[in-house]
């Protein structure tokens, strides 16, 4: 990793507080704001929170501070290093377009939840240690938990649960893997893991949940659908990236993360072809673009350690994006349902370029910052020689085109028309859209700018003639074939539906085996416990009952002699053995 | 509590679609996506790509005029299909869950 972030603000009255810290106070101070008189003054403070804190984000030097001396350990809140710095200034930017975004929320409640969750991703990435991030960790579970939650409905509350039991379990690990790792190296710094140890591998699968491997998977999908159109947007910004940090801080190089990232970026495409709410298309599309960064983290090298952590960065843009343009069309039409929905290009024109620059950037079309971080994670697959997981990635990069860059602006925006008459979206939503719009074609014209933010060195030109030419082949022929499945009807059409995934595990067949064994169980402790029960009773009608033959008329100089006898015998034996 | 003027609004605006998307737009703009699709795959066979190419374009799997066309084709045709059947595997009532999680 190279020495200093390259954006630095020289203050000689700086004073350097842990990112952290300026989001907690800011949520704290908000508590205090109520009531209608305040309503201004809680806005100025949302506005002024990432806007203060990226401020004193760019006047931290390289290193480690704010160290915390609790019982045998060093806490450290504030490691400093390129890495948690290009992190610490996407979770600013992301949370300036979230607030933006949620600007007319009344609700305190979510406010203050949205920026404990930014804080507390802010504290993980600047932790310097297990414990500070296991503490941390558990504050975005919580946080963003309420943010589910606020959804206020049957199945928001239902999923809120479920989704807060993933990510306690995921805590759970980390500190069992930061105890386990203490026992045997006696340190508990936050770098370089591996998966030499048990250590490492509960470590990998904490930060596994929170990315969404595998089976692992569902929370994205359960969840964030089922928050408010406003806290998706912050819920899609900060968890995941956050747990990417983590594998690239912990597990750079391990192989492992190939096979499993190009499963993630693979499977999902089938199910967000197929799933009819919108939202939760996008979810199976986030799952879909991690992939892509897990891979480049298994990958290892320095080209494909920047690529996925560039690539997180533009997903925060271009996923959040898309997150709320969604989120304006269930603002205004109370849903997102594919079925439902079409021709809201003639309600809601600049929501709908807005999510067309999304599609076009998460389909990483030349101009736009999918383009210049993706590729970095296939260049370096191939360089590699991993050609399979490369064949596979360049599937799924054809798929994301299909589902998040066509099939989400057609059945919204295009397609037939829905009759559907509304406003367009208010204008902080649209400002904060169009923020993250310019934002995506600016990282995608001008990438010199995101890739001098990188942590490692390696040298990347995006924009040559084979390049653009591949990639503009790919897409184009992928339109082609949506426009002929379509035109033909072998498209599926959207229905209202359930699709069944890796929830079903915990939402239907564990239960389904609660109710099968538990009459199966009960019936073997009746069993048992009649047994035990009879022989306790047999036992004590042996040895105290008075009419037995042990205890009947049994007075206590027998017992003094039967003891007697007992010792004698073991004496005898014991000196016969001996 | 969401504020009064930020409910949803079914309020009638102009039905006039917009004129660059009309069917007959939608059937124009598919007949130039052919075009400039083709076109795409024509640049490539009469410019190839130089011979430094990055190693990413020039994968052994798919070093063939054309090839990254082909693939993104057939790629969302059995992305289509294969989505086709899970459907049929998977797909159950919209409140197949409802009941039980409440």
């Amino acid at each position: 990793m190279t020495a200093d972030f390259p954006l630095q603000l020289n203050f000689q009255w700086a004073p350097e507080l842990p990112p952290a810290l300026i989001f907690f106070a800011s949520a704290a101070l908000l508590m205090l704001l109520r009531g209608e008189a305040t309503a201004l003054v809680r806005k100025a403070v949302l506005l002024a929170t990432p806007v203060i804190g990226a401020i004193n984000l760019l006047t931290l030097e390289t290193g480690s501070f704010w160290v915390w001396s609790v019982l045998d350990f060093d806490l450290v809140q504030l490691r400093v290093d390129r890495l948690s710095m290009l992190f610490g200034l996407l979770f600013h930017l992301g949370a300036l377009l979230g607030i933006i975004y949620a600007l007319r929320v009344r609700e305190l409640t979510q406010h203050v939840a949205a920026l404990v969750y930014a804080g507390s991703a802010l504290g993980a990435v600047f932790a310097g240690d297990l414990i500070s991030l296991f503490f941390y960790w558990e504050g975005m579970a919580v946080s963003s938990a309420l943010l589910v939650w606020a959804g206020r409905t049957g199945e928001s509350n239902a999923a809120g649960l479920r989704y807060l039991i993933l990510h306690l379990l995921s805590g759970l690990l980390l500190l069992a893997g930061a105890i386990i790792l203490y026992q045997n190296t006696g340190d508990i710094s936050f770098d370089y893991i591996g998966t030499d140890g048990l250590a490492g591998w509960l470590l990998l699968l904490a930060f596994g949940i929170k990315c969404g491997f595998p089976f692992f998977h569902s929370w994205i999908t359960d969840a964030y659908p089922q928050s408010t159109p406003t806290g998706t947007v912050f819920l899609s910004m900060f968890t995941t990236k956050v747990a990417i940090y983590s594998l690239a801080r912990g597990f750079p190089g391990t192989e492992l993360l190939i096979p499993i990232g190009t499963v993630m970026a693979l499977f999902p495409i089938f199910y967000a072809v197929i799933e009819n709410d919108l939202r939760r298309v996008l979810g199976y599309s986030m799952i879909n673009q991690i992939g892509f960064m897990v891979v480049g983290v298994g990958i290892g090298t320095e080209l494909a350690l920047n690529g996925a952590v560039a690539h997180a960065f533009n997903e925060v843009l271009f996923k959040g994006l898309l997150f709320m343009s969604m989120g304006a069309v269930l603002f205004r039409v109370r849903h997102v349902l594919g079925s439902d929905l079409g021709g809201l290009y003639r309600s809601m024109p600049f929501t709908t370029i807005f999510c067309v620059v999304g599609a076009a950037s998460i389909s990483a079309f030349p101009l736009f910052n999918g383009f210049v971080s993706k590729s970095m994670i296939m260049s370096a697959l191939i360089e590699q020689g991993h050609t399979i997981a490369w064949l596979g990635l360049l599937f799924a990069s054809a798929g994301v085109f299909h589902h998040a860059g066509i099939k989400i602006p057609y059945f919204a925006f295009f397609g037939h028309d829905s009759k559907i008459r509304v406003r367009e979206a208010p204008g902080n939503m649209l400002l904060a859209m169009g923020l993250a719009a310019v934002l995506c074609i600016f990282v995608g014209s001008y990438p010199a700018v995101l890739y001098g933010l990188l942590p490692w060195q390696s040298a990347y030109e995006p924009y040559t003639y084979a390049h653009v030419m591949v990639q503009v082949q790919l897409l184009l022929f992928s339109a082609l074939a949506f426009a002929w499945l379509k035109l033909t009807n072998v498209y599926p059409p959207e229905l209202r539906s359930v699709n069944l995934d890796a929830d079903w595990l915990y939402r239907r067949l564990l239960p389904g085996a609660g109710k099968i064994f538990l009459p199966a169980a009960t019936f073997m402790q009746g069993l048992f416990s009649g047994a035990a029960g009879y022989t306790v009773s047999r036992v004590r009608q042996w040895f105290i009952e008075p009419r037995t033959v042990l205890a009947a008329g049994t007075q206590s100089g027998t017992a003094v002699l039967l003891v007697g006898v007992l010792l004698a015998g073991y004496l005898l034996f014991y000196y016969v053995s001996s | 509590m969401q504020h009064k003027d930020d409910t949803a609004d079914s309020k009638q605006t102009d039905s006039r679609p917009l004129y660059w998307v009309t069917a007959a737009a939608g059937r124009r703009a598919v007949i130039a996506l052919h075009v400039v699709a083709i076109a795409a795959v024509l640049i490539e066979f009469l410019f190839p790509f130089p011979e430094d190419t990055h190693a990413v374009e020039r994968a052994h799997a798919l070093d063939f005029t054309g090839s990254y066309s082909v693939y993104g084709f057939v790629s969302c045709v059995i992305l289509v299909l294969l989505g086709r059947i899970l459907r049929q595997l998977v797909m159950r009532g919209e409140n197949y869950y409802r009941d039980s999680d409440r």
